[in-house]
């Protein structure tokens, strides 16, 4: 079926005049802001004090963290990353990345302190649970909101799927970086002060995701 | 290794690939590509000629201006009919539902009238009625798939790019919705094809 003929040249008058970027400045644009997003990261991480073994053995931190990072770099891989589609991955692999990120984070750190039973002393009080759960989330803000700037206003499948995954995306990282710095290594700190904030920035995603990422009308 | 898909529209695709690239002149070459397929599924949906030129506009613009984006061997056409489709849901949920205005053509008005029909246009007539009926009857997520598999000659996996899910999910609804027209049809619909 065609469209009448006038609308054709009204529709490419129109774009003409509505400046837009093409691919190599769209790409600069997505670097910088991917560039600035984990900037920031690293620098509220060595400003809070960075790296801080305390009483944990080093192969205990590496084995961690390691672990974390790479359900940080799944995550990311699979909530950034478009694929060869211009939609993105399936809902389905993004809601599984927005659901299953903090429980793998907790069943991973479960793994490594059966090994080292030893560091289920190093426990914290409330006041600690709420400091690592703040620092959790501001060392999300970089990537996450580099992420989201990127991305908003033009997802017009699944918003609410593709934040949700992008927030438990940059809560795994920043839970990596809280993990390297915080000294406490009991379960119930580690899921309440470096774990439940990742399950938060999903849910936020999820909640907000159609107004920051969703198609612009 | 995935099996390489099927492009069927690789020129388009190309077409698209030159205008994120820079080319401003590629923008032609994309309309009219994409723009009678993705007319014939808005007049479909909305069955006003005015509103689909309107969200065909949206569509084109909205592609223009995310040109950027565009990634290089991705896919025009199922990003085109995502994009249509979301301007459409919107629209109707801000209570834009389109009302047969006084000199909005409606689609079928070209059709001839009955009393000069044979009786093969008539039972066509009827049959394309009551399909259309059972058709909306059906669930929304088998609906959407069977529409734009078998209405709007996409491919299984260009379906379940515009709707943001797996191949096998895409291909449950549509079987789903064959086999639910083919119980309340009958004799009136073909075999589904393998």
């Amino acid at each position: 079926m065609n469209p009448p003929d006038d609308l054709r040249a009204r529709i490419l008058g129109a774009a003409g005049r509505l400046p837009s970027p093409h691919r190599a400045a769209a790409t600069r644009r997505d670097r910088a802001l991917y560039a600035l997003g984990a900037a920031t990261l690293v620098i509220v991480f060595v400003a809070l004090g960075g790296l801080r073994l305390g009483r944990r053995p080093e192969a205990f931190l590496a084995l961690t963290s390691g672990g974390w990072a790479v359900v940080a770099v799944l995550a990311t891989w699979i909530s950034l990353g478009r694929g060869r589609s211009m939609l993105g991955r399936p809902r389905p692999w993004l809601s599984v990345v927005a659901i299953a990120t903090a429980p793998l984070l907790v069943a991973w750190a479960l793994v490594v302190v059966a090994a080292w039973p030893e560091v289920r002393q190093l426990r914290g009080g409330m006041g600690a649970h709420v400091m690592c759960f703040v620092l959790t989330l501001l060392l999300s803000t970089g990537p996450g909101v580099a992420w989201a700037w990127a991305r908003r206003g033009t997802d017009p499948v699944h918003p609410r799927a593709a934040l949700a995954s992008l927030g438990a995306a940059a809560g795994a990282w920043a839970g990596v970086s809280i993990d390297l710095h915080c000294e406490l290594s009991h379960e119930a700190h580690v899921a309440l002060g470096h774990v439940l904030p990742v399950a938060i920035l999903a849910l936020f995603g999820a909640v907000f995701g159609k107004r920051v990422l969703g198609l612009r009308t | 290794m995935a099996e390489e898909r099927e492009r069927p529209n690789r020129a388009l695709d190309a077409a698209m690939d030159r205008y994120a690239a820079g080319d401003d002149a590629s923008f032609g070459a994309v309309y009219d590509g994409l723009a009678p397929r993705l007319y014939g599924y808005l007049v479909r949906q909305t069955r006003s000629r005015e509103r689909a030129e309107d969200l065909l506009q949206q569509t084109m613009l909205q592609m223009h201006r995310h040109r950027g984006r565009f990634l290089a061997g991705a896919e025009v056409t199922p990003w085109a009919f995502a994009i249509a489709r979301r301007l459409l849901i919107d629209g109707l949920r801000r209570g834009k539902r389109e009302v047969l205005a006084e000199g909005d053509e409606p689609v079928g008005a070209d059709a001839p009238a009955l009393g000069d029909a044979s009786d093969d246009v008539v039972q066509a007539q009827q049959t394309a009625a009551l399909l259309r009926r059972e058709i909306a009857r059906l669930p929304e997520g088998q609906r959407v798939a069977f529409e734009l598999i078998k209405q709007e000659g996409l491919s299984l996996a260009e379906a379940a790019e515009v709707l943001g899910t797996t191949v096998t999910a895409v291909k449950l609804r549509a079987h789903r919705a064959y086999e639910a027209l083919r119980a309340a049809l009958g004799d009136v619909i073909e075999k589904e094809p393998s």
